[in-house]
């Protein structure tokens, strides 16, 4: 009885007529043979667990694909975003620009800040227009 | 009599029917599972919510639309090469071509009127221009000659006035109270010796003092980018500096220097948080991933703030596009409403007669009206 009493027990006679925990004092008014009800409780119990692990298994292979999906797309969308990226050549201006400043004699009509000015402007360039 | 439960009567598992039968589970072992779940659940929904009403605010479309009959009269010398300044005053329009190192000057009608200045290191000549303020009264402009490291003023025939030597190239100029406030160009030297950005210079251009102090990160190049400024003077002789590249920042300086107002503007509704400072930049593609892009800013009669998004965006066509938002705030950094621009804008300025006057992506001039209110 405390057995079924603590489980969310389903029941269904013969006449198709369906019995939960909560309603076994209606069950019991069928006069139906205790040792019917104990086995019945005890199948189900096993049926219980079983679910229960099914469940547990589900939440953690949900938790795996979460985790999995949320390292993956930002590598992903990285990738993405590079190939869209419009190639500019700012930075190798810049480059040849400092060779030439490094180059130069003193006193030179370049120096290191035009080199950052030109760069600057480039870069602004690029991401305004 | 049997044993049947509810899969077996035909009820199909799906994520619902499983969120179900946990908390249909009988009081037991899965007690702490079930709270957990449960816990994760609404932390998870509170925190999501929450973090998006804080970073987002209501959009308030302000509508305009174009004024078809201003046309620009295609004469030579009108064309633009590469406008990087727009300003109005006095019933006319002045752009500052920094590829021509000239000031080209329509009227209201969208006719041209003159190019001021040519390219050159000579008096009233200019190399590569950044920045530039008209003064409304005497009709008088200063120039930073960003390429010739100097301040010009001219007058409207383009006669140099007054000039004055700097140590480094200026990025942009403003004028308050007869002073003249200089942005300067945020090379390694300012920023790793954590320089002012902005000067104070007296009418005679003697030096008067520096502030508002570079940030400085480890890496060179994003130094230089987060430390571009924009500065003009407000209507009420304020100056408001904004962050062009990367800082989403907006600061309004009284004509001390002392900060009075601090405030971001919240692009399209909502306001991400991107970790900037610990960006490196290498190449042009780490410079395309900078947020927060500014085009432009401009004030109206009433001194309300217009600032130019120049954050990427999808068209209506699906092509990348910038430019199209403008944000409206007050002088007290609270957001007015937005407006939303049929084309790609690249500079603007609202001009006396209420309009707003926009360079697009082309480089062409138009003029829009504000509809109703």
């Amino acid at each position: 009885m405390a057995v079924a009493r603590k489980t969310v027990v389903y029941l269904k006679t013969g006449d198709g007529e369906l019995f939960t925990g909560k309603s076994f004092s209606k069950m019991l008014a069928l006069n139906l043979p205790l040792w019917k009800t104990k086995l019945a409780s005890r199948k189900f119990s096993e049926k219980v667990k079983m679910r229960k692990k099914g469940l547990i298994n589900t939440i953690v292979v949900l938790l795996l694909l979460f985790t999995v999906y949320g390292t993956m797309a930002m590598p992903l969308k990285a990738a993405v975003e590079q190939k869209e990226e419009p190639s500019t050549n700012c930075f190798a201006q810049f480059e040849k620009c400092t060779q030439k400043v490094r180059t130069s004699f003193i006193g030179g009509t370049v120096d290191y800040l035009d080199c950052e000015l030109a760069l600057a402007r480039c870069i602004k360039k690029a991401l305004l227009d | 009599m049997e044993i049947v439960s509810r899969s077996e009567k035909g009820v199909e598992a799906t994520p619902f029917s499983i969120i179900f039968k946990i908390f249909a589970m009988e009081q037991g072992k899965m007690k702490i599972l079930r709270k957990l779940f449960l816990g994760m659940v609404i932390s998870l929904l509170t925190g999501f919510w929450g973090l998006r009403a804080e970073n987002k605010v209501v959009e308030k479309v302000i509508s305009v639309s174009e004024d078809k009959s201003f046309v620009v009269n295609v004469v030579p010398g009108a064309l633009l090469s590469g406008p990087s300044r727009l300003e109005t005053a006095g019933g006319r329009i002045y752009i500052l071509d920094s590829e021509e190192s000239q000031v080209k000057v329509f009227d209201f009608t969208g006719k041209f009127v003159r190019a001021i200045g040519r390219r050159g290191k000579g008096p009233g000549e200019f190399s590569r221009p950044e920045g530039f303020f008209v003064e409304r009264h005497k009709k008088l402009l200063g120039i930073a000659d960003t390429g010739n490291r100097r301040i010009q003023v001219v007058n409207e025939e383009g006669q140099l006035l007054t000039s004055g030597k700097l140590t480094y190239p200026p990025c942009g100029l403003s004028q308050i109270d007869d002073k003249y406030y200089v942005a300067s160009f945020p090379g390694s030297s300012v920023t790793l010796g954590e320089e002012p950005l902005i000067n104070v210079y007296q009418p005679d251009f003697k030096f008067e003092k520096g502030f508002y102090k570079a940030i400085k990160t480890e890496d060179l190049m994003l130094n230089m980018l987060i430390n571009t400024i924009l500065i003009k003077a407000d209507r009420a002789g304020n100056l408001v500096c904004a962050h062009q590249f990367g800082l989403n920042k907006i600061l309004v300086f009284d004509a001390q220097g002392t900060m009075i107002k601090n405030f971001e503007i919240i692009y399209k509704g909502e306001k991400p948080e991107v970790p900037v400072l610990k960006m490196r930049i290498r190449s042009d593609r780490d410079a395309q991933k900078m947020p927060y892009i500014l085009a432009d800013m401009t004030f109206d009669a009433r001194n309300y703030y217009y600032f130019l998004g120049g954050e990427m965006g999808q068209g209506p066509d699906g092509r990348t596009e910038k430019g199209r938002e403008i944000y409206k705030y007050d002088s007290q950094g609270r957001y007015q409403g937005t407006i939303i621009l049929p084309c790609e804008a690249r500079l603007i300025a609202i001009g006396d007669d209420g309009a707003l006057y926009l360079v697009d992506d082309n480089y062409e001039l138009r003029r829009f009206v504000f509809r109703g209110k």
